[in-house]
């Protein structure tokens, strides 16, 4: 096994949050899931139908694919949150915990350049993390689409389960995408986290936290701008609307007409139509980004390696 | 013979303090060093310039190469126990061996294996869940399985009952030891280890105040005990220092000539710890 996959391992055996987190998200999402189509059946059973029937009888399979795609999106988009909360402790902790316990002097006694050890870290959050989620995304998808599906079949449509398969590839390429683009938007951030872990002697977050905090507050102070706070915002979600096409045909109407209601859906394109990475390739922000996080990542480096703690 | 490390006008300062002032040493292949100083006097910067741990000003090559620089090259044939317990508690026993191995390219698992298997350790412990001293055994197991050059041991039995201390070095002595290979150690213990060491090296504030081979330390001093009445002619030889035991006094000459003082009382080499307490007196003085 080559040094960088071992660091690797090593990482996921030492962060078992990067994967137990997002498991008991999608765990919790299923079990929700199982009991609304319980629900769901009950209903159906001691009621009749309770109009349930009338409102899938307006969909055809364009619209039940439309909304498959939603509800799987909707999970894509929680675990992502729940995924970059869970990335950004692992890297703060990631070489504050080894200080800590001071067993990074028996992680300075193997032969492996600081550059790979702060490296397998950075390739750790930036990759491995976002693959692990897509995987645990995907079999979450899985087993909501197939708990939905039997449920909807019950319920007298079976739309939902021939639009699944489809539906779900394209919301796991689009995710797969977005996770990618996230990951180089977010580099820089990572590189920081890093850099305050390798640093910081105590208050971790509260380093992570503070500079970019004094650095809004001094601007405003001396200058009276607030373009750090915009450099940090658009930081923050700029990349979204960057990497995908903003098309006012992929819209979802909800139309409530007194106690009729219809679902109204033009999602002609699918969703891999969004899929525009041109403005963000072009984007000065994603550059701008790269360069900033190579001086951070440098920095967690260079710190790792001449931080002398005696 | 090879020289594997090689300190020239070695210094290191912290704030206005000299750590290691000007230092100059050599440790040659197949030697047992021990690096021996009180609290403060230089040996764990000195040895963590070695490891490449901390900067420093001079000249100081390991292996042929430069610290500062080449650290991680160095670290291929160059083992080190800095304390018994900092192996990262999280991991479990057979974890720690998978992970030598994909790191370590000189490292030999099943040589690891067949040393634990001599230990009560289980492959499926946690670090967190072992006794200190199985933790130091465990991590002798990883050093002993790496077929290195030279072996620093900073303090690594700091903490342990004398069962596993002395299992420590015997493992050390009969199992790893031989002439490709050179051990660099400091410790307060010093009488644990006097006896495995073939050089020892003093150092108090920061300089080198004593570096000599175990031979030649016992043709140069010299501790004769004296009976009170005989003190006076004694001390007209002039000893490195004197103490009292047992109501005899006991004195340290050095360079004298055997067979002035035999006459005087009892003649023997003296202790490591003892000749260390006179030199570092002598400094003072």
């Amino acid at each position: 096994m080559s040094p960088m996959r071992m660091l690797i391992r090593r990482e996921l055996w030492e962060h078992r949050a990067i994967s137990l987190v997002p498991l008991a998200f999608g765990a919790l999402f299923i079990a929700v899931n199982l009991l609304a189509a319980l629900g769901v059946v009950k209903v159906h059973i001691d009621a009749g139908g309770l109009g349930l029937s009338e409102m899938l009888q307006s969909l055809d399979a364009h619209k039940a694919g439309a909304l498959t795609q939603i509800g799987m999106a909707l999970i894509a988009v929680s675990l992502n949150t729940v995924m970059l909360l869970v990335t950004a402790f692992y890297l703060l902790d990631c070489l504050y915990a080894e200080r800590k316990d001071r067993s990074n002097l028996f992680w300075k006694s193997l032969p492996v350049s600081d550059l790979k050890v702060v490296g397998s870290k950075l390739l750790t959050a930036a990759l491995v993390i976002p693959l692990v989620t897509l995987v645990i995304f995907t079999a979450v998808a899985l087993c909501m689409y197939a708990i939905t599906g039997v449920t909807m079949l019950f319920s007298g449509t079976g739309l939902f389960l021939s639009a699944g398969p489809l539906a779900l590839a394209e919301v796991a390429l689009t995710h797969a995408y977005a996770l990618a683009v996230q990951s180089l938007w977010y580099l820089p951030i990572f590189a920081w986290l890093l850099l305050v872990s390798a640093w910081s002697r105590r208050a971790v977050l509260l380093w992570a936290i503070l500079p970019p905090v004094a650095v809004q507050a001094a601007e405003g102070l001396l200058l009276g701008t607030t373009h750090f706070a915009e450099l940090i915002k658009e930081r923050l979600i700029g990349v979204y609307p960057l990497a995908f096409a903003d098309d006012s045909h992929q819209q979802l109407h909800w139309q409530y007409e007194g106690e009729h209601a219809d679902v109204d859906l033009e999602f002609s394109d699918g969703l891999l139509a969004l899929v525009d990475p041109g403005s963000l390739i072009g984007s000065p922000g994603l550059w701008g980004g790269l360069i900033v996080a190579a001086l951070f990542f440098s920095a967690a480096v260079w710190v790792r390696r001449f931080r002398d703690e005696s | 013979m090879t020289t594997l490390v090689k300190a020239s006008g070695l210094s290191k300062h912290y704030g206005g303090a000299a750590a290691l002032d000007g230092v100059d040493f050599q440790i040659e292949q197949g030697r047992i060093v021990g690096l021996i100083g009180p609290n403060g006097a230089g040996k764990t910067t000195a040895l963590k310039a070695v490891l490449g741990l901390t900067s420093f000003e001079g000249d100081l090559r390991v292996l042929g190469r430069d610290p500062r620089r080449e650290r991680h090259q160095i670290m291929q044939d160059v083992c080190f126990i800095a304390d018994v317990a900092v192996l990262p508690r999280w991991l479990r026993v057979k974890q720690t061996l998978e992970l030598v191995q994909g790191l370590h390219p000189k490292f030999n698992r099943s040589k690891a294996e067949s040393f634990l298997a001599k230990t009560s350790i289980k492959p499926d412990s946690k670090i967190s869940q072992l006794s200190k001293g199985m933790v130091t055994q465990l991590h002798l197991a990883l050093v002993m399985a790496i077929e290195a050059r030279l072996l620093v041991l900073d303090e690594p039995t700091l903490g342990l009952d004398i069962l596993f201390r002395k299992q420590f070095y015997g493992s050390i002595l009969g199992d790893y030891f031989d002439e490709n290979r050179t051990i660099l150690v400091t410790t307060h213990q010093v009488e644990e280890i006097e006896h495995i060491l073939t050089d020892v090296m003093f150092i108090d504030q920061g300089r080198i105040v004593l570096d000599e081979s175990m031979d030649s330390i016992s043709n140069r001093f010299l501790e004769v005990a004296v009976n009170p009445d005989r003190a006076d002619e004694a001390r007209s030889l002039g000893p490195v220092s004197e103490t009292e035991v047992f109501g005899r006094r006991v004195f340290l000459f050095e360079n004298v000539d055997i067979d002035h003082v035999r006459p005087l009382g009892d003649v023997r080499t003296p202790g490591i710890a003892d000749l260390f307490v006179a030199k570092i007196k002598e400094q003072a003085a």
